[in-house]
């Protein structure tokens, strides 16, 4: 694996962090190493600035984003990724379901809204469109929910791993159901701004 | 080595500016226009072309050999082109996966070839105001340029005789405008940026001289020249019903010379009054236009931008609560509608302080600094504003680059074979945010090639790049022998069956009949919907209102079925937009219906969460 990335920013390697001090921190190491300050060097030192400055970018994207940083740690400390499963932890199940048929509901919705052109035509939608709105909403603060309490349960595996236990199953679920969540939250808001869209 | 000059590369207007003493400058040419038009005009065969001013003061008068506005077609596939894009003054020409061209005086013109003679004139204009060579400069572009455009715009500069230090972000450069005298600040900034022909807007942070961009958006087919489209349209009507004649492409152009000019005054008159003489032998023709009627036509151009910024919001995990400022940037952000739809959705008056017209060029003006050195204390962190992926299976895009990843940035893949002695695998790139494939655009593909070996034992890294210009790049890396080199993309040349939902694949040559032929079968399908939804909101709610509204509605409807019978386009337009303008009241009364019921049903709404 390439440069560790906690240490970028002389950070220990755990699964939570302080993401505010990492962004101050990422600005502050921009503003000495970013490669446009080196435009005018020697090519060599050029190159150097645009590598040293590409780890420092990558490092950065992995430890911002928590189901980056969890899969990141899960292989720096165990020395492989978890296997390709398709492990849908327990608790997501439903979730998993209900984004899915959302979706597909507004996805039609969505065509049909596509043909109407006319104010009258837009008009008749709208019943339905605010119906969609409404359950996109719900869904959205059901996953909202489900983030949280993923949050609490990280700050939890954090402080054991960092007293020594550190406990890997629990690290892989937590990177999945994080993985799962941003993808559901990605889908349910292009739907709900194509809803809303005119 | 010259100076690094910073040019705005408008849809409108182009501006060149440079650092003297630590202050950015721009440079007027030699009639003391620091604006230059996006205007070329060809007045012959082997005859210089008129570039700015001189070839805008033609415009109306040589209007099919006369290109504004080109910098909509940059980097665009002839394919890509819509049939309202390509109603413009000049020829326009282009096909599939072709780029577009301009044809005047039995030549072909290229939208970059274009680009390059405005750039050209500000070349020359910076050398005589600085009595020095220049051929270094910083070019901008829409921050929602796609690959293909950030690269014509490059190219279009080398053409001109630039060496291309940076190609940097309109929204961003006029945050580096505005941030200039507030470095030590901390403050996070929204840019609204109203152009010609773009939109872009971008969430920024300014942390102590550290310019990062939080995430962009916007949309590069929307801006001033559609307003003017939909005046010019409107003052078409009027003077075909006044005075009973047809409108033709001389008329048209002195038309939309006249909406643009009118369009102008009336964010400061509230009304204006348009005269054209001779309009038809002795005839002449006046209409007055007022604030409020043009607010009407603009209104759903200008709620468009409303989208991209709720998203851009989102996407910097960000309420319009917590924003300092919003800035205001791009001419068309003078009209108070646009300034009243601002303080609606960021609930602040925007801070209009910085020239709208000049902010851009300043800013880049500013970046040329900071590459050259003369500027040590500012630093610009961009993003890539749309998400890269590679094409999987099932047709759907797989990213690799998600959206607003700060850049320059690099994202590797593992490739191997799947089948033993596989020699090679086709990979497909595409830019943008939908699921899938047929629905972003496609950036190119390229050939990935394997030393034959039984399956899954090759492995070829690829790692895609992306630049401080926001350009893509590939290097393909044989793990085994080590050995590298450059991919070069391929423009999608086959448009797939799969892809022909999206990409019109016909030639948009400029053909008036073509185009009366298509914009009836549009209309006819336009009455069919419409009488079939009019028909049902009748029979639904029909009973709540006056009987007279509705004997007026079923009168609107016949003169359809009348004009559908008659095969006059004119008239079924007439008939249509009669229609739809007669129902209004009607869609008004189902939309209040649907509300007051959803309310009722569930309590009250709440506003979607902002993540």
């Amino acid at each position: 694996m390439p440069e560790e990335v906690f240490s970028v920013f002389e950070l220990p390697p755990a699964p939570a962090l302080d993401t505010a001090a990492l962004k101050e921190q990422f600005a502050r190491l921009s503003a000495q190493l970013h490669p446009d300050k080196f435009q005018q060097s020697p090519p060599e030192q050029k190159k150097e600035a645009e590598a040293r400055y590409a780890r420092i970018n990558k490092a950065w994207q992995i430890l911002r984003d928590p189901k980056e940083r969890l899969i990141y740690l899960y292989e720096l400390e165990s020395g492989a990724k978890p296997k390709d499963v398709q492990k849908i932890p327990p608790g997501t199940m439903d979730l998993f379901v209900e984004v899915g048929q959302l979706c597909q509901k507004v996805d039609a919705f969505l065509k049909e809204k596509a043909q109407a052109s006319s104010a009258l035509e837009k008009a008749s939608l709208l019943a339905r469109s605010l119906a969609q709105q409404d359950e996109t909403i719900s869904l959205g603060n059901k996953i909202a929910a489900a983030e949280q309490q993923l949050d609490i349960d990280l700050v939890a595996l954090d402080l054991d791993w960092r007293n020594g236990k550190k406990d890997f199953d629990m690290l892989e679920t937590l990177y999945r159901k994080y993985s799962y969540i941003s993808r559901w939250k990605q889908q349910l808001e292009e739907r709900q701004l194509a809803l809303l869209a005119d | 080595m010259s100076k690094i000059v910073g040019i705005d590369l408008g849809t409108t207007n182009s501006l060149i500016g440079v650092m003297e003493d630590g202050f950015p400058i721009l440079l007027a040419d030699s009639d003391g226009q620091r604006l230059t038009p996006s205007v070329v005009s060809f007045p012959g065969s082997g005859m210089e072309p008129l570039v700015g001013l001189p070839a805008k003061n033609v415009r109306s008068i040589k209007p099919r050999e006369t290109v504004s506005s080109i910098k909509r077609f940059m980097g665009r596939r002839g394919a890509e082109i819509s049939h309202e894009e390509a109603i413009v003054s000049y020829p326009l020409k282009g096909e599939g996966a072709g780029p577009v061209t301009v044809e005047i005086h039995g030549r072909s013109h290229t939208p970059e070839e274009i680009s390059a003679l405005i750039l050209k004139k500000l070349k020359r204009d910076a050398e005589s105001a600085l009595g020095e060579t220049v051929d270094r400069a910083v070019i901008t572009v829409p921050a929602y340029f796609n690959d293909a455009q950030r690269n014509a715009t490059k190219q279009a500069g080398v053409l001109a005789g630039f060496n291309v230090e940076r190609i940097i972000n309109e929204p961003t450069a006029a945050a580096l405008a505005y941030g200039l005298d507030k470095l030590k600040k901390r403050a996070k900034i929204a840019v609204y940026d109203l152009g010609g022909g773009t939109f872009d807007i971008s969430v920024l942070e300014l942390n102590e001289g550290v310019f990062q961009v939080l995430s962009t958006n916007g949309n590069t087919r929307l801006g001033g020249d559609d307003i003017d489209t939909a005046l010019t349209d409107e003052l078409s009507r009027r003077v075909a019903v006044k005075l009973k004649m047809n409108v033709d492409a001389a008329l048209l152009a002195r038309l939309r010379e006249e909406a643009e000019k009118a369009k102008c005054k009336l964010s400061t008159a509230s009304e204006v009054t348009i005269e054209l003489p001779f309009v038809r032998d002795q005839t002449s023709f006046s209409t007055t236009v007022t604030r409020e009627e043009l607010n009407i036509l603009s209104k759903a151009i200008v709620e468009k931008t409303r989208n991209p910024c709720v998203r851009s919001l989102s996407d910097a995990k960000l309420k319009p609560e917590d924003l300092d400022e919003v800035i205001l940037v791009g001419g068309q952000t003078r009209m108070p509608l646009v300034r009243a739809l601002v303080q609606e959705i960021f609930m602040r008056e925007p801070n209009t302080s910085i020239n709208p017209d000049e902010a851009v060029a300043i800013g880049a003006t500013i970046q040329a600094a900071i590459l050259s050195g003369g500027i040590n204390n500012m630093v610009l962190l961009d993003v890539t504003p749309l998400s890269l992926g590679l094409e999987t299976f099932g047709g759907l895009m797989n990213v690799i680059i998600p959206r607003n990843t700060t850049i320059p940035t690099k994202a590797g893949e593992m490739f191997t074979t799947a089948v033993d002695n596989q020699k090679l695998m086709k990979i497909h790139v595409l830019q943008g945010e939908r699921e899938m494939v047929k629905d972003n655009w496609s950036l190119g593909q390229f050939d990935l090639e394997f030393t034959p070996a039984p399956k899954g034992v090759p492995r070829v890294g690829v790692q895609f790049e992306i630049d401080a210009d926001g350009i893509l790049s590939v290097l393909a890396r044989d793990i085994k022998t080590g050995s590298q080199k450059i991919v070069k993309m391929k423009s999608a040349v086959d448009v797939s069956d799969a892809d022909v939902e999206k990409m019109v694949a016909e030639s948009v040559e400029h053909a008036f009949d073509d185009i009366a032929q298509r914009q009836w079968v549009e209309a006819k399908i336009k009455s069919g919907t419409m009488l079939q939804s009019t028909r049902k909101a009748l029979a639904e709610v029909g009973s709540r209102i006056q009987p007279a509204e509705v004997t007026g509605i079923e009168e609107l409807m016949k003169a359809v079925e009348t004009a559908l019978q008659s095969e006059n386009l004119t008239a079924l337009k007439e008939a249509n937009a009669a229609l739809d303008r007669g129902t209004v009241p009607l869609a008004d009364l189902v939309m209040d219906l649907a509300l007051e019921a959803a309310l009722e049903k569930k309590g009250s709404l709440e506003k979607p969460p902002t993540p």
